[in-house]
């Protein structure tokens, strides 16, 4: 369906794929844009809803303009033939207009069906019979067959309800004898206005298609107690004879020859797919509507189904989701059997996180055939629906009941993601390594493999891996980007580049290479080149979020803070249902430092995206940031909850009860031996802030060191330029301080640099970090600062604190921001 | 109203309206969330309908305002499968055994109602509903998308509240959209979103058990409209309201 519409409601809804819209007639030039799931309820009170398929505006609007004006004029006549004295004049005025638009035969097949509760006040009505003739023969007519009106009625009503197979079939044709005017034709006849064989004929004809209908309208025809002048068996001949016709003009379709017609459906196919790329949608859509109608014709669903199908596949290269669902869709309806059709529309629906409508049509895929991939598609979803455990279950029974399905490698797939997700890389990496034996001919098990031992901090065994996927898949582009994005990550950015310059060349069509180019620009600080690569990425590619957020991300660290705003802001007003663009956003404003803002950015990330711990733990963080650190435990309790693996949450919450002095539950929090992945690094290092607090300062420094010289995250690398920063501070070692924070951002950094520089006597720096610190919005971080002030003399006032009291602070601070 | 009221909802209300206490606190707003949540107690039950649906409801004292599965019962009304499905699935998970016998409504303050649900719209008198109306988070349909909730499980503890708690539920999930900036003036467009103004309807629903008929009607609001017949409706509808007691009012 592409339009519904009512004239009761005044009112078209355009459905095109996951894109809803409605249009009042009052404002035709207003298209609302609603929620996919207030379809049911936009036209709850018609019931006169047509649907149409067209989302031609004019061709809706007429239709609606139409059906506003039969439902008018059908009020209007019901106020004439009221007794209000006072709205009888206008309402006759309008029905008169109204019935100018061919809306007379709807009103009287209507009209003439039901009888009068009472006496229309024809009084007030004859004075403008003549100004408004077409009301008046119409009003004057109602009137004078209220007797017949009734009379047929009743013998409507009179007919025994046994006679129908159930009460909804009565009710069916009810409707029917009201709209197609059946009951109008037998008042007229019953008033000796019209001949009785027509009636008794139309009514046949109309109501066949419904069990026993012919003895119903005997039945009604002889309550109504009128003689036919034909035989029901002249009705029947003629009923056959029509049918016969009917036939016959359906077989004198010519025949084409089964190549013939593959070709013409193949050149038609390729013409679709290129106004597709040309970005014709409408045209493209046009053409698919012509050409399924066509396979349609020559009874060929099946087909017309695959070609819905396949033209879907190709709208989703090209990044138009709405189109896909519509497609693939309208495949579901055309061909109810085709287990493959629901398939894919499981697929659409699971990546718009509709996923209750994915789920359902899993299923239906399975029922009609395809058990395998229903089985992985309800598995995908309780992936995606974040229930881990229930999604590892279901793969795992994928894997069992399929094990010798020519695409049973997807569980093994299935099984290795959900272990990532868990953060059990361990595990995901077993799981690859065998699927990989077992299904060497399959990329996603290859390049899976490589991305988990990334996860595990393996970064020269993914390099390799990525590099061996290549010999076996070179045409699959995530082997070459993994292989880009590890350079990346070894801090090799000229090698990185050009790696993803190979990409570009080898996959113009994909948006990756040039979003993994414009990232590594941007890490070497060429913020313009990346702006550059970015932009022609969103012009190629504008179906695609990265893009977006990675201009976003680069105006951000090159300083231009509101065009960065403007830019994730333009992003989420594009892609409202992305949840990383929302905590992209909720970040930027943290970093800008309106922390109030920011909160609330976060609030609103955790309402719209509940399922997202990422929103969860941004909230979480902070609050610990502004020394919330009771809230910020619970924060962190709630996301355990949902998820108790998840590391990010479990280790942010040691730094809490670290900083609160629960030591030991924190450490019971923390994992033992040596830290692999980006989170055991955060762990790694709270367990060094563990012993820098306790006064250990040894094996504070062994550990810091150790992650400095080990760790092969930047970001985590940080952390412990920090935390050796604050241990030196501690040994009054302020020149080994220095170093280690003088290249390093952010308000940690400048805390510990200013305390260094000091305590150096380098009080220019000192004041510039100062000046640096004054807006910051923490109040932990602007008591700190000022005190160092105080204590070293940058500010006029005595110190109010020990010197002990400031490192015991900065201590706290690195752990609340840092960890 | 048991199922609302209950131990396990009424605590996880409370626990959510714990974590707006922190945010609001953390922000410097929670004055505001309190004067919402004043301002919440005064809120209404609004049904926006077509013209006609409301005339047909006002017209006839004996008419009682139906529901969709009544309608389906009647026969008046086909289901669509697409549309309607799921929605079926979801009303059942809220209200087990009875859902047939919900009416649906949208919590309001001042004059603002839901423009795709209709037009036109009536304001429920409270002393009429409030033994028997409880309210829920929002659609329960974008609920359940929201929540990543599948057919076969129970929907999630907190996010419904009795008639007389409808504030707290109102402060647990609007007071992100609060600041210290928040004018009282804007709350009525922050209790309910109307997709007029922005991308879908945001709101709180109010479920409300069993029958009601147009005594319950308070008023009934709407827009001059425009052509020539319908403004004849509308009169015609301002005499039948007017006849049944019930205030009426134009809006731009």
């Amino acid at each position: 369906v592409n339009a519904l519409i009512s004239g009761i409601a005044a009112r078209a809804v355009f459905i095109e794929g996951a894109t809803v819209t409605y249009v009042d007639l009052d404002s035709p030039d207003d298209f609302i844009a609603v929620h996919h799931a207030d379809i049911g309820n936009i036209l709850a009170d018609a019931s006169d809803v047509v649907e149409i398929q067209s989302t031609d505006r004019d061709e809706v609007l007429c239709k609606l303009e139409e059906l506003w004006s039969k439902d008018r004029a059908l009020r209007m006549l019901q106020l004439a033939l009221d007794d209000d004295e006072e709205l009888i004049p206008e309402a006759v005025e309008f029905l008169d207009d109204l019935l100018q638009k061919d809306t007379a035969d709807w009103v009287l097949n209507l009209a003439l069906s039901w009888p009068l509760p009472g006496t229309p006040r024809l009084d007030i009505i004859t004075p403008c019979k003549r100004k408004y003739a077409s009301a008046w023969e119409c009003i004057e007519k109602v009137a004078d067959l209220q007797e017949s009106i009734a009379h047929v009625r009743t013998a409507w009503e009179e007919i025994d309800l046994g006679m129908f197979h159930n009460s909804l079939q009565r009710v069916q044709m009810e409707s029917v004898a009201v709209t197609d005017g059946l009951f109008r034709k037998f008042v007229e006849a019953h008033a000796g206005r019209t001949n009785w064989n027509e009636a008794a004929l139309a009514s046949y004809m109309k109501l066949q298609s419904y069990k026993n209908s012919r003895a119903i309208v005997q039945a009604w025809e002889h309550n109504i107690g009128l003689q036919r002048t034909k035989s029901i068996i002249e009705y029947v001949t003629l009923d056959l004879s029509e049918e016969e016709d009917f036939i016959d003009k359906e077989e004198q379709a010519v025949p084409v020859g089964a190549w013939e017609a593959y070709q013409r459906v193949k050149r038609a196919q390729e013409g679709i797919i290129d106004r597709l790329k040309r970005g014709e949608v409408s045209t493209a859509k046009k053409f698919a509507v012509n050409l399924v109608q066509e396979q349609l014709a020559e009874g060929n669903a099946q087909h017309a189904s695959k070609t819905l199908c396949s033209l879907a596949q190709e709208a989703k290269k090209r990044g138009y989701t709405s189109l896909q669902l519509e497609w693939v869709q309208h495949a579901t309806i055309i061909a109810p059997d085709d287990a493959w059709a629901f398939a894919q529309t499981g697929d659409v629906l699971l990546n718009l996180y509709r996923l209750a409508e994915a789920d359902s049509y899993f299923a239906q895929a399975a029922q009609k055939g395809d058990k395998h991939y229903g089985s992985i598609g309800h598995a995908r979803v309780l992936k995606k629906s974040n229930k881990l455990e229930e999604a590892l279950a279901a793969f795992r029974q994928a894997q069992e009941d399929f094990p010798d399905h020519p695409e049973a490698y997807r569980a093994w797939a299935g099984i290795g993601e959900v272990f990532r997700d868990m953060d059990r890389p361990e595990e995901a990496l077993e799981i690859y390594s065998k699927a990989v034996q077992l299904f060497p001919n399959e990329d996603v098990l290859w390049c899976g493999r490589a991305a988990t031992m990334k996860d595990l901090g393996e970064l020269d065994r993914a390099l390799s891996a990525y590099q061996e996927a290549i010999i076996h898949f070179p045409n699959t582009i995530h082997a070459w980007a993994g292989t880009a994005d590890i350079y990346k990550e070894l801090g090799e950015l000229e090698i990185a580049l050009s790696r993803y310059d190979d990409v570009i060349a080898r996959f113009p069509t994909e948006a990756i290479g040039y979003c993994g180019r414009a990232d590594v620009l941007r890490e070497q600080g060429n913020f313009e080149d990346a702006l550059t690569v970015y932009a022609k990425a969103i012009d190629k590619f504008g179906f695609d979020p990265s893009p977006y957020s990675g201009r976003a991300e680069t105006l951000r660290d090159w300083g231009r803070l509101d065009e960065a705003l403007e830019a994730y802001s333009c992003a989420v007003n594009r892609f409202p249902y992305e949840p990383y663009l929302r905590n992209g956003r909720a970040n930027l404003i943290k970093f800008m430092g309106d922390l109030q803002l920011a909160l609330q950015a976060y609030d609103q990330n955790v309402r719209d995206f509940p399922y997202s711990l990422f929103a969860l733990t941004g909230r979480a963080n902070l609050l610990k940031e502004l020394g919330k650190y009771q809230e910020a435990l619970n924060a962190y309790d709630d996301i355990v909850a949902k998820r108790a693996e998840y590391k990010a949450a479990r280790y942010a919450k040691a730094a809490v009860l670290t900083i609160m002095g629960r030591v030991e539950e924190a450490k019971a929090l923390l994992p033992e031996g040596e830290p692999r992945t980006k989170d055991e690094w955060v762990a790694y290092h709270i367990r060094g802030m563990i012993h820098l607090r306790a006064g250990e300062l040894e094996q504070a420094l062994d550990i810091f060191t150790h992650g400095l010289l080990r760790v092969q995250f930047r970001k985590q690398r940080a952390y412990f330029h920090t935390a050796l920063a604050a241990a030196k501070l501690s040994q009054n070692q302020y020149k080994e301080a220095l170093n280690y924070v003088k290249d390093q951002d952010g308000p940690v950094a400048n805390l510990l640099e200013m305390h260094s520089a000091a305590a150096l006597g380098q009080h220019e720096l000192a004041m510039e970090c100062y000046t640096n610190l004054l807006d910051d919005p923490r109040e932990n971080v602007l008591v700190l600062s000022e005190e160092i002030a105080r204590r070293f003399g940058l500010a006029k006032s005595a110190p109010l604190h020990s010197e002990n009291w400031i490192l015991e602070k900065e201590a706290e601070i690195v752990l609340a921001l840092a960890a | 109203v048991r199922l609302a009221g209950s131990a396990e909802e009424s605590e996880a209300l409370t626990e959510r309206l714990r974590n707006a206490e922190i945010s609001a606190t953390a922000a410097g707003y929670q004055d505001i969330l309190i004067d919402f949540g004043n301002a919440v107690l005064a809120s209404k039950a609004v049904i926006a309908r077509t013209l006609a649906a409301i005339q047909d409801l006002l017209d006839d004292a004996k008419a009682n305002y139906t529901t969709y599965h009544h309608q389906l019962q009647a026969q008046a009304r086909v289901p669509n499968e697409g549309f309607d499905k799921v929605r079926t699935q979801i009303e059942a998970a809220l209200h087990p055994n009875f859902h047939q016998e919900i009416r649906y409504a949208a919590l309001t303050l001042g004059n603002k109602w839901l423009h795709s649900y209709g037009k036109f719209a009536m304001i429920l008198r409270t002393e009429m509903i409030e033994n028997r109306a409880t309210l829920f988070e929002e659609n329960p349909s974008i609920f359940a998308t929201r929540h990543q909730i599948l057919i076969n499980q129970s929907l999630p503890v907190g996010y419904r509240s009795t008639w007389q708690d409808r504030n707290k539920l109102a402060q647990a999930k609007c007071y992100s959209k609060l600041s210290a900036k928040t004018e009282r003036v804007e709350y009525p467009n922050i209790l309910m979103q109307d997709s007029q103004v922005d991308f879908g309807e945001d709101y709180v629903e109010v479920h409300i058990y069993g029958a009601f008929n147009r005594h319950s009607i308070e008023r009934v609001i709407g827009p001059e409209p425009k052509r020539g017949a319908d403004k004849l409706l509308w009169r015609s509808l301002k005499k039948s309201c007017e006849a049944a007691g019930v205030s009426v009012e134009s809006t731009k």
